[in-house]
């Protein structure tokens, strides 16, 4: 069986040419409302979430939201077909197309049924019904019947639809409610992650998946975590399915090199120009990417449900890539594509990237409920990850009620965050806690093949009334260990760790619950950083110092937080105030999204830059702090003073502990003039309008980089810039790893090595697909005195192959193409 | 990482991966758990002559890389120590050498370091408990064919090393009896003193062994209580090799590793000794039993397992014989590594005065070959600006001077993240012409010698050896 057995290839889908736009209007108490377009009605018939108003799609009261709603339960499904939504171009793009590849007989019934009687129609209908509708559905239809419905409606219509997937166990079951484990460490260390998998499995999570998100995409290091993940399954029995959520190229390169892949994942986005140049890969890529997982991979034959998919509402407003698509209506298309690829699961993580997507708590809950109905009815195995972040207005509690919410609903599948909060990607989900909760209450047990592995290790056993109890070995880790101490060993290593120290009494349960204990300090660091997320810059503080006090476009820490482009531009009067100043270097300070780091950190770091700086001999101008800003800002910042380095102080989203919701960053943001840096850069980054390339130095605070130690960094890297003219990547590829000062080189024991070799010999030499170059092959180079090396974009260079590239003056080169 | 042991009866290799990559919570660089990829069999020391020779010792590298499908380019750091009567032979330091070469990246390699090898031992067999029972303090004994090497420590932390003459092949037998076929330096001097003839090819009787084992137990005993008055006299006198500080205590457990450690948990779990008694040619399973015998120095052989057991020392060399250092080191060049066996003249406090920095550079001068000064915070404590800015400054005047010459390395090691602004301050950020490094997160130790492997992923190996 291969894709096209099931979907159209891409040139045989139709779509209609798209109609002229059309002007929606209505009049509602002598006023008249209009939209122009239906896109423009679909964003203004939507629950207002903060996406959508920074992008301009929001309506901007409940009047107007009601008479895009009233207009859009008129239409009907045929007109919705008749207007396939354009890019800003005005073309059709492939996720659009793919959306176009629906079932036409079932699409014949309903084509004549306006939006309104549809959603009457749903709320008659049964579960296998609305699943049968769905087929027929676009994306766009999808969302536009789902901006009618209230929250009952869409508890209450998910709730009937199930949709099964099977891999290694049968998902999706009526009376079940699966888990992801989610074992991220910041370092990958497997030791970590195993107690993290085998504390998730204790509580009889993880039948969905062991999915763990990487924090190093080489390939390596996604083979050696996929290779441990499953050997992990084996040794421990679990019915299930492993996967690294890895970038989608890494995991075919693993397949090709025969380590096991049971699952492939990929996140997904509802327009081709966020799928293309946000995530890389394109409709054609996946296409090929679900041909080789159905020949190579673990489970080719045994099943075609072995894609995973993650969305979730507003990545292509993050990205800029909307196409003036609203929120909900792009995340159903993303479904409309993930639809394609017959996944196993998919997960919607709206809430993920913050406030500039959804600003609070009901926000969030709304997007959730609409993402699982539409998922749903658009036949997908949906699971749902209310999260949030630490600087929206959302919390615990408005998580939990989502949690309800989507239990209630059906929701497939929830993940497992060891006690909530990731300790990589710094926001906060559920926990296995959670799950048990759910499944107590709701008497969901996981798939039946994990069911029975757990009944058969005592992590769940079966009362009288047939309901799911806690069995002796629940949320006992050291059941599938030699001991408690060998499981206290491999434990030690998980950073925010409340309450599983070693040696440490705690108890760590309360019935299904997190003990008093472990909730008390979790919820004390995550007021921390929220603190941190809402702090202000101390400018008692920073008064102290010589400084010039400017503002940006962000009125407010609100408009900051839920507009980020307002942070990116000076305020007009501020921008006007300044003039051209010849300086090498300016050092900004702005709060970024915890003015707490930078109250913390600047008054240790500050003084190191401007020792270091003036020491050698760079013409600083005088310090600026900017309240509400962003890195962009440094940008405007250069072209109002004209310096060709901006150093910018800001504070990291907080994460949920309480050190790191004090860390800064230092943004080294390098304006490129000069004709050959401009040339390079651009050929390099594949970015023909490029003007700018910035270095960061992350984690500055106690637990990380300390700010002393960064304060020199700092310095290393602004002198590094200045003498490559280049920063970011190009920087790391034209100096190696030199741990050292520019000018180094230079003093009487580091003999400047000049390029004095013949101009016979090699040339170039061209690496091919090679993934890893390391330093006996740069050695080899230098022996054939070699001037370029062609390599693909894709290869891991050594630090010390950098070096020895650095050394040898060997430039390099791209041979492919993004 | 590898790690390998050559000792006075047996030796082993450890093979252990580890990744070395960025937290992303934290931003720094360090390495991850080490998981063990590969634990040889033990093999005979393989003396030719009572000497171990530099081709066979090359002969079981290959070996065990072989076994455990590992290249000698991919090892990044490790340790070789050849102990007891192996390092007796003159050819130890050439040996060192050769496995040096073998492995392309540096590895540490000692002969007849005995301090050393007690610190390995007790991190390779006892640490892991100890971090456990953090209260308790731990003692280790590494009883081996030539020495015993003592530590204690707490929490993971070694506070004490000592090494004594305690072993089983001071008296070598043919197998399958007690007729002597070797005897060592120590065992011919213990003979003398207990006035009993030893000699190759005559039995070894039964009052002779006890009165050596009977002294061995003692000697043990006094160790555990901290009897120092028992080494300064003979026959204790005799058993001394590196005197240790351990001065008693309560709440002290015990743990062993070495040969007749191996076999002290191989009973306690229900095992038997060997049946033959000199079976291994030597008075290991005689000395085992006596210690089992005693109860004050197997009571807690039951309670306290460690997991490593004989193979401590093999497993502390190839996980700890090399610190990591931190990621933003002050270098002023990568191609200065590896530096090998720079002497560690003295410690700087960082609140030294302008006279303690112009002594230490001074006596760091005198070492045309380059040195080691260890930096010490104040209590503890991270340092503020103003110290480490006022040390930086000392520093760049003594450096400025010139005297110490350009490429002669001056490397300090600091225990916490300040290596490159210390570094900085000090070079007036990269001015003054000097090859001055700062290596920092590693923590001071009491040490004669110290060296540095090559850089990988911006951390580099430190390697400590020389032990006080």
């Amino acid at each position: 069986m291969s894709l096209v057995n099931h979907h159209k290839p891409l040139d045989q889908i139709v779509v209609p040419v798209p109609a002229r736009e059309q002007v929606y209007r209505m009049r509602v108490a002598g006023q008249e409302y209009s939209f122009q377009g239906l896109a423009a009605l679909l964003g203004a018939a939507d629950y207002s979430k903060a996406g959508d108003r920074g992008a301009g799609l929001a309506v901007d009261n409940e009047i107007q939201r009601e008479a895009a709603r009233s207009i859009l339960a008129d239409l009907t499904l045929q007109h919705i077909y008749d207007h396939p939504l354009t890019t800003r171009e005005g073309d059709i793009d492939e996720v659009m197309v793919v959306n176009y590849n629906i079932d036409h007989d079932v699409f014949g019934t309903i084509a004549q049924l306006t939006l309104g009687e549809l959603r009457d129609r749903f709320m008659e209908c049964t579960g296998p019904e609305l699943l049968e509708f769905g087929t027929g559905m676009t994306g766009v239809m999808v969302a536009a019947v789902t901006k009618l419905m209230s929250v009952h409606d869409l508890v209450f219509n998910a709730r009937k639809m199930r949709c099964h997937s099977q891999l290694r166990n049968h998902l999706g079951f009526e009376g079940t409610l699966s888990s992801r484990i989610q074992p991220n460490h910041p370092t990958d260390d497997l030791a970590a992650i195993t107690a993290m998998v085998l504390q998730g499995l204790s509580m009889g999570n993880g039948d969905q998946v062991i999915g763990l998100n990487p924090s190093d995409d080489t390939f390596d290091n996604i083979a050696a975590c996929l290779t441990h993940l499953d050997q992990l399954r084996k040794q421990t029995g679990a019915p299930t399915q492993v996967c690294v959520l890895s970038h989608i190229r890494t995991q075919l390169a693993c397949i090709e090199e025969g380590v096991p892949v049971d699952v492939l994942f990929q996140s997904l986005a509802g327009t081709d120009k966020t799928l293309r140049r946000g995530f890389d890969v394109s409709v054609s890529f996946m296409d090929k990417a679900w041909e080789t997982m159905n020949k190579k991979g673990a489970l080719a034959g045994k099943t075609e449900q072995f894609m995973y998919f993650e969305t979730g509402q507003g990545s292509e407003i993050s990205y800029g890539y909307h196409e003036g698509i609203d929120m909900a209506t792009a995340e159903a298309l993303t479904y409309g594509l993930c639809r394609r690829y017959t996944p196993g699961m998919v997960n919607s993580v709206t809430g993920f990237i913050g406030p500039e997507t959804h600003a609070n708590s009901q926000e969030i809950i709304i997007s959730n409920l609409q993402d699982l109905f539409m998922g749903k009815l658009m036949g997908l195995p949906m699971g749902v990850s209310p999260c949030f972040t630490m600087h929206a207005d959302a919390g615990v509690e408005g998580q939990e009620m989502a949690v309800q919410l989507l239990t209630s609903a059906g929701a497939q599948y929830f993940v497992d965050i060891h006690l909530g909060v990731d300790r990589m990607l710094s926001y906060a989900d559920t926990s296995g806690h959670d799950n048990q909760t759910m499944r107590e209450m709701y008497n969901l047990r996981p798939a039946p093949e994990f069911w029975h592995w757990c009944l058969d290790k005592k992590i769940f056993i079966e009362d009288k009334l047939g309901r799911i109890r806690r069995g002796p070995n629940w949320g006992k880790p050291e059941a599938f260990c030699d001991s408690r101490s060998e499981f206290d060993d491999m434990m030690k290593n998980v950073p925010m760790n409340y309450g599983y120290g070693s040696g440490t009494q705690t108890p760590k349960t309360a019935g299904p619950r997190m003990s008093s204990p472990i909730v008390r300090e979790l919820r004390m660091n995550m007021a921390v950083a929220r603190q941190a997320a809402t702090s202000y810059l101390n400018m008692e503080l920073l008064e102290q110092l010589d400084i010039r006090l400017l503002d940006s476009r962000a009125s407010s820490l609100q408009e900051h937080h839920s507009n980020p482009a307002a942070g990116c531009f000076l305020a007009v009067d501020s921008f006007d105030a300044l003039a051209p100043e010849q300086c090498d270097i300016q050092i900004v300070v702005t709060d970024g999204l915890s003015a707490e780091a930078v109250n913390t950190n600047v008054m240790d770091v500050l003084p190191v830059l401007e020792d270091g700086l003036l020491s050698s001999g760079l013409k600083l101008g005088k310090t600026i702090v900017v309240p509400h800003g962003r890195v962009k800002l440094a940008e405007d910042i250069v072209r109002a003073l004209g310096c060709k380095l901006v150093i910018m102080l800001l504070g990291e989203r907080p994460g949920a502990g309480i050190e790191s919701s004090r860390s800064m960053s230092a943004y080294l943001v390098y304006h490129l003039t000069d004709e050959e840096s401009l040339k390079e850069a651009r050929l390099f980054a594949e970015l023909p309008g490029l003007e700018f390339e910035d270095s960061v130095i992350p984690n500055i605070y106690q637990g990380g980089t300390p700010p002393l130690e960064a304060g020199a960094i700092i310095v290393e890297q602004a002198r590094q810039i200045l003498h490559h003219k280049a920063a970011g990547n190009r920087l790391k590829c034209l100096q190696g790893f030199m741990m050292g000062l520019p000018g180094a080189a230079d003093l009487p024991m580091f003999h400047n090595k000049q390029d004095d070799r013949p101009v016979g010999g090699i040339r170039f030499y061209d690496f091919g697909n090679q993934m890893r170059i390391t330093e006996a092959d740069i050695m080899i180079l230098g022996r054939w005195e070699v001037r370029e090396m062609l390599v693909s974009r894709r290869a891991v260079l050594s630090p010390l192959a950098m070096d020895l590239l650095a050394i040898e003056r060997i430039k390099i080169r791209y041979n492919d193409q993004v | 990482m590898i790690g390998l042991d050559f000792g006075s009866t047996t030796s082993r290799a450890m093979i252990a991966r580890t990744r070395v990559g960025q937290n992303r919570f934290s931003g720094t660089l360090g390495a991850g758990t080490p998981e063990i990829i590969y634990r040889s069999e033990p093999l005979f020391t393989p003396f030719v002559d009572d000497v171990l020779h530099v081709e066979d010792v090359l002969a079981c590298l290959e070996l065990w890389l072989k076994q455990s499908g590992t290249c000698a380019e991919d090892i990044f750091c490790g340790g070789l120590i050849i102990t007891g009567l192996a390092a007796r032979g003159s050819n130890a330091e050439t040996i060192a050498a050769a496995v040096e070469q073998r492995l392309c990246n540096f590895i540490v390699a000692t002969a007849a370091d005995a301090g050393l090898e007690s610190w390995l031992a007790y991190m390779g067999n006892t640490q892991r408990m100890s971090q456990a029972f953090p209260r308790s303090q731990f003692m280790n004994l590494d009883i081996g064919g030539g020495t015993t090497n003592i530590a204690v420590g707490r929490n993971g932390n070694v506070s004490e090393v000592g090494c004594f003459h305690i072993g089983a092949r001071h008296f070598r037998f043919q197998p399958g009896s007690y007729t002597l076929a070797g005897v060592s330096e120590i065992g011919r001097q213990l003979a003398d003193y207990y006035g009993f003839s030893a000699e190759v090819g005559r039995p070894m009787v039964r009052s002779c062994r006890h009165l050596i084992l009977d002294l061995y137990i003692d000697a043990l005993l006094a160790i555990v209580h901290g009897d120092q008055a028992f080494f300064q006299c003979l026959p204790g006198s005799l058993l001394v090799d590196l005197p240790s500080g351990w001065q008693g205590g309560e709440d002290l457990s015990l743990t062993f590793s070495g040969g007749v450690g191996e076999l002290l948990y191989k009973v306690s779990e229900g095992g038997a000794l060997p049946a033959t008694i000199a079976a291994f040619g030597d008075l290991g399973i005689d000395l085992a039993e006596r210690i089992l015998q005693e109860p004050e120095l197997c009571r807690h052989l039951k309670g306290h397992v460690p997991e490593n057991r004989g193979q401590s020392t093999v497993y502390g060399l190839a996980i700890h014989s090399a610190e990591i250092s931190g990621h933003s080191v002050h270098l002023p060049s990568p191609s200065l590594l590896p530096l090998r066996h720079l002497p560690v003249i003295g410690r700087l406090c960082i609140s030294a005065s302008k006279d303690d920095v112009a002594q230490a550079i001074a006596m760091a001068a005198r070492c045309t070959a380059g040195s080691c000064l260890q930096i010490i915070p104040e209590a503890g404590s991270y340092p503020s600006l103003m110290d480490v800015r006022r040390l930086g400054q000392h520093l760049a005047e003594q450096l400025k001077s010139g005297i110490i010459n350009a490429d002669t390395p001056l490397l300090l090691i600091a225990p916490m993240d300040f290596g490159k602004v210390l570094g900085s301050y000090a070079t007036e950020w990269g001015r003054i012409p000097v090859t001055l490094i700062v290596v920092d997160e590693v923590q001071e130790r009491s040490v004669q010698f110290v060296s540095l492997g090559c850089a990988r992923n911006y951390v580099i190996p430190v390697y400590y050896y020389g032990m006080h």
